[in-house]
């Protein structure tokens, strides 16, 4: 290997630090925004340190360095465990690392580390973007390798012998990829690879569904088999919020697994892939009738899967638009009418004067509705703060909020007025992308609604938001508020005549995406033996797995090197000599026209003979030899040679007797 | 780098290089450099984290990674592999100087980038081979001492693309490089030397008449070099003087002073550079060798040689 020039300390490509960048990238968004500062500021420092020629750092520095960035991280979390902190302990070093390189060995080492930061974006986020990124991470890494190893190596062919490394690695990866065993479970316990998890938690506090609804990133998709249903019936249901602590609403565990309604009707089946979202909760639409594999199905009809979801995973429900659950369970009653000692005294009271008025459990629901549509409530995603009896200010002062608001309050005045009622976390409607017709749907689609229980018929869907903001419902979230936060920067008033191409050009892509996690990202322990078992390969046990990975390794093996084999035996023959080749040309052609070369005579004894028998091609004949001879023997051969002697040769053989 | 791999590497190296029964061609050896042991090591955590989070993109970045690390396997073995080696020569030089070992290549019409050659006793060379390449590349090693370079093997070696594997083989050869003696400038030899006559008495270098310039020979004083007229050209010249030139002597191996028979040859060496330079004819005695006056650069080139092996 070459070492670099020793004067230099530093290398002066930016070959290095700007991988260390790449790596780093899709982490920035939710990394502490010094160690973004640190990083670049130091790879930085060492791209001038290289070009100014200043001397690198010593090594107490460099350890001082390290220590005050491993203590910033630690005063930032408070701790050093779990996947955020590590992977800022991670950075924070790669970014101090830099500055002691001086040979390739320790580069390369930097490099292999860098490799640790890109798993650690795959771990947070799975798709076909993500692929591109780790694809084009890989690329630049085999090209910086290369160039360390050629130093005159410019970048574009570097980056060329580098995605010849790439497409050559492809069928190996492939086959690794498709026979290495997968696992129901993990090894052991790592850390949680979430660093910033989006979605429902155990407690939805005021304000929690609003944060969800200001992003624009996809929870799940929904691909329906046969047509989707109408938009304001897709209900996707997630937790049930069964207690109130009089500020906060939480999940609890529900007791028995979740029964089959009684009465179903409008039965639709539908796929979901599902974002991680780094929680058990599964979502389908209200109300599934079984959970699919993996998963449970508690008896306030949630969905669990058995572990968090840490990466896209599909599955596939069945539900019934239309149901009834029938009578309620002791359990459920008095759960669903649980409400705090005191509080919100003005509700409470408005509940007590509807029991006063001797109304049905079904009179005091649309007693409510009622209120919520008569009185001036708006619907807003930028709700003024509440008071320590949020409900009461909401429902008599503010009058202003969102789902998540009306819900609370209903489901108060409904526990209050004795009638059984539980919130419902969930998310409302969705995107239908015409390209594919299926459903995105986004965490800005969050949604909260309640279920009551007026009669035997079991809990149904009460959703207060409606009586306020019907456009909500039957049209989406977009239509009920003045500005979409999630949107960003991409808005139809901002992008003007492009949008409707920029609109459809992002359909296009999820739909890409949506294909590519079907088919490649979405292979589990599940798909994996059945796939295996429908080529006819045994996968009863890991040793079965493996004897399938070894045997189709070999396989493969024998393939390309038969391949190989074939290539350079076509190639080698035209390939061995064109100078040679273009002489035995003309000396076919000469015996055509004149006495034949034998196999051991040399180009200018044959060249006499040839002459004396044909002096009329005597003069072509040794312009071809002179330059044949001055290609092969001397060391003033030229490029312009070979043409000249494949020019001669050419007219040669068309001369005809 | 200039570290060898060091798992195994010892065993393998000290192995005669035997050709491939089959090719007739030199076999290549492969081992992982230490970066490449690294990289496996990082490999083996990408794959722990894979696993354990059971992430398909995470395998494919590890299986990605390995399927690599097997191309590069293939790739730098490949930069060896069908590389043969011709004929090697060296022009004779003398002792003290560095001989230059030529030797052509057969590169297969493949390129071969940033390929390491050692001759054996001699540093590295790195060469860029590009597949129409007719040049021969030029490993250098030291003559240190008078006689014959015959470098038994040379090696070659390459850790291109990716550094993480290095491929070497060791190619015998039969190539000789002559090592003349450093020519020791000093008088010339006592008349009887000479076979010419009357001129002996200034033989010796001095402070005679000046006479012109010729070219410059190895061992000429610095005080005597024409610096003004070698300042013009890429040549060297010197300042001949009369008594200098014009002589014919017999270089008689037995006539030089001294008792070391190094430092005789070395000094036999200049004169007879001076003797060449001078235009004049030459003679050369050695003890079992007589070479009958001549003129010349062949003729010097035979005296040359056989004070390069006397004592063979």
């Amino acid at each position: 290997m070459i070492d670099m020039d020793p004067s230099a300390p530093f290398d002066k490509r930016p070959d290095l630090p700007l991988l260390l960048a790449v790596a780093l990238g899709p982490h920035v968004t939710w990394l502490p925004g010094w160690i973004t500062v640190w990083c670049l500021g130091l790879w930085g420092f060492v791209l001038l340190a290289a070009h100014r020629g200043y001397r690198p750092p010593g090594r107490a520095l460099r350890l001082i360095l390290a220590g005050a960035g491993l203590a910033g991280v630690g005063l930032t979390y408070g701790h050093l465990r779990g996947m955020d902190a590590g992977v800022s302990m991670l950075a924070v070093l790669l970014g101090v690392k830099p500055l002691e390189i001086t040979n390739i060995r320790d580069r390369m080492v930097t490099l292999f580390l860098a490799y640790f930061l890109v798993l650690s974006n795959l771990l947070e986020d799975t798709g076909l973007g993500m692929t591109l990124y780790l694809a084009a991470a890989v690329l630049w890494s085999l090209a910086v390798m290369i160039r360390m190893n050629h130093p005159d190596l410019t970048l574009v062919p570097a980056l060329k012998r580098a995605g010849r490394m790439l497409v050559l690695a492809v069928p190996l990866t492939a086959a690794l990829f498709v026979l290495f065993p997968r696992l129901p479970g993990g090894l052991f316990r790592l850390p949680d690879p979430a660093v910033r998890v989006i979605g429902f938690g155990e407690v939805v506090a005021p304000g929690d569904v609003g944060r969800l609804v200001q992003s624009g990133e996809t929870a799940f998709r929904a691909e329906f088999e046969g047509p989707p249903p109408p938009f304001e019936t897709l209900y996707w249901r997630g937790l049930v919020l069964w207690q109130y602590d009089g500020r906060a609403w939480r999940r609890s565990p529900v007791p028995g697994p979740g029964a089959e309604p009684i009465r179903k009707e409008a039965i639709h089946r539908y796929t979901i892939t599902l974002e991680p979202h780094h929680r058990p909760w599964l979502f389908g639409l209200d109300r599934a009738l079984g959970p699919p594999p993996g998963a449970s199905y508690a008896g306030d009809h949630g969905l669990v899967s058995a572990r968090d979801v840490h990466n896209q995973i599909r599955y596939t429900l069945t539900s019934a638009l239309e149901y009834r659950t029938g009578p309620l369970k002791g359990w459920e009653r008095r759960w669903g009418l649980g409400l705090p000692k005191e509080g919100n005294p003005r509700a409470r009271d408005l509940a007590a004067s509807w029991v006063a008025d001797g109304r049905s459990p079904a009179g005091m629901v649309q007693a409510a509705l009622d209120y919520f549509r008569n009185q001036p409530f708006f619907y807003t995603l930028d709700p003024p703060a509440l008071g320590p009896d949020g409900v009461d200010d909401f429902l008599f002062t503010v009058r202003r909020g969102y789902c998540e608001h009306y819900a609370s309050a209903f489901a108060f005045l409904m526990r209050s007025a004795g009638v059984p009622a539980r919130v419902v976390v969930g998310y409302l409607g969705g995107e239908r992308n015409p390209s594919g017709g299926y459903f995105i749907v986004r965490q800005a689609d969050a949604h909260a609604w309640v279920e009551v229980a007026v009669n035997d018929e079991g809990w149904m869907r009460v959703d207060p938001t409606a009586a306020v903001a019907p456009q909500r419902v039957l049209r989406g979230v977009e239509a009920a508020v003045d500005e979409a936060p999630w949107r960003g920067f991409w808005t139809e008033r901002r992008l003007g005549w492009v949008y409707p191409y920029w609109l459809q050009a992002r359909w296009n892509w999820d739909r890409l995406g949506l294909f590519w996690t079907r088919t490649v990202l979405d292979y589990t322990y599940e798909r994996q033996r059945s796939w295996l078992a429908r080529m006819g390969l045994k996968t009863g046990t890991l040793a079965d797995t493996m004897k399938n990975l070894v045997v189709g390794l070999a396989i493969l093996g024998v393939t390309v090197a038969a391949l190989t084999a074939l290539i350079a035996l076509r190639r080698r023959s035209p390939r061995q000599d064109p100078v040679r080749e273009q002489y035995d040309r003309f000396a076919r052609h000469a015996a055509r026209l004149g006495p034949a070369r034998p196999p051991a005579q040399g180009p200018r004894d044959y060249l006499s003979a040839f002459s004396r028998a044909r002096p009329d091609l005597a003069p072509l004949a040794r312009d071809i030899t002179d330059t044949y001879i001055r290609l092969r023997y001397s060391p003033h051969g030229q490029p312009s040679d070979r043409k000249r002697l494949s020019r001669l040769v050419r007219t040669f053989g068309r001369i005809r007797r | 780098m200039t570290s060898r791999p060091s798992f195994g590497s010892f065993f393998l190296r000290r192995l005669p290089a035997w050709l491939d029964r089959r090719s007739g061609r030199p076999r290549v050896y492969i081992l992982p450099t230490r970066p490449g042991w690294l990289f496996m090591l990082s490999l083996a955590g990408l794959l722990v984290g894979a696993v354990n989070y059971n992430n398909n993109l995470a395998f494919m970045l590890t299986f990605l990674l390995g399927s690599v690390l097997f191309v590069a396997l293939h790739q730098t073995h490949g930069q060896l592999a069908g590389l043969s080696a011709g004929p090697v020569r060296a022009e004779p030089v003398f002792a003290g100087e560095t001989a230059w070992f030529e030797l052509a290549l057969d590169l297969g019409g493949k390129e071969r980038p940033v390929v390491t050659f050692r001759i054996e006793g001699g540093g590295e060379t790195i060469v860029n081979l590009a597949p129409d390449d007719r040049n021969p590349v030029r490993l250098p090693l030291p003559a240190t001492r008078r006689g014959v370079l015959r470098p038994s093997a040379v090696e070659f070696s390459s850790t291109f693309p990716l550094g993480l594997f290095r491929a070497w083989t060791r190619i015998p050869l039969a190539a000789e490089g002559l090592v003349y003696p450093h020519p020791v400038p000093g008088p010339g030899l006592p008349s009887a030397a000479f076979s010419g006559q009357g001129q002996g008495a200034s033989g010796g270098r001095g402070v005679d008449d000046f006479k012109g310039i010729r070219g410059y020979i190895p061992g000429d004083s610095p005080k005597r070099i024409a610096w003004k007229a070698s300042s013009r050209g890429g040549r060297m010249f010197t300042k001949e003087f009369e008594g200098q030139a014009g002589i014919s002597p017999e270089l008689d191996f037995h006539q030089v002073e001294g008792t070391d028979a190094e430092y005789k040859l070395s000094r036999l060496t200049y004169l007879l550079l001076q003797a060449w330079a001078s235009g004049g004819s030459f003679g050369l005695k050695l003890p079992g060798r007589v070479i009958e006056p001549g003129q010349g650069r062949a003729h010097r080139d035979r005296c040359l040689e056989a004070l390069a092996r006397f004592g063979e």
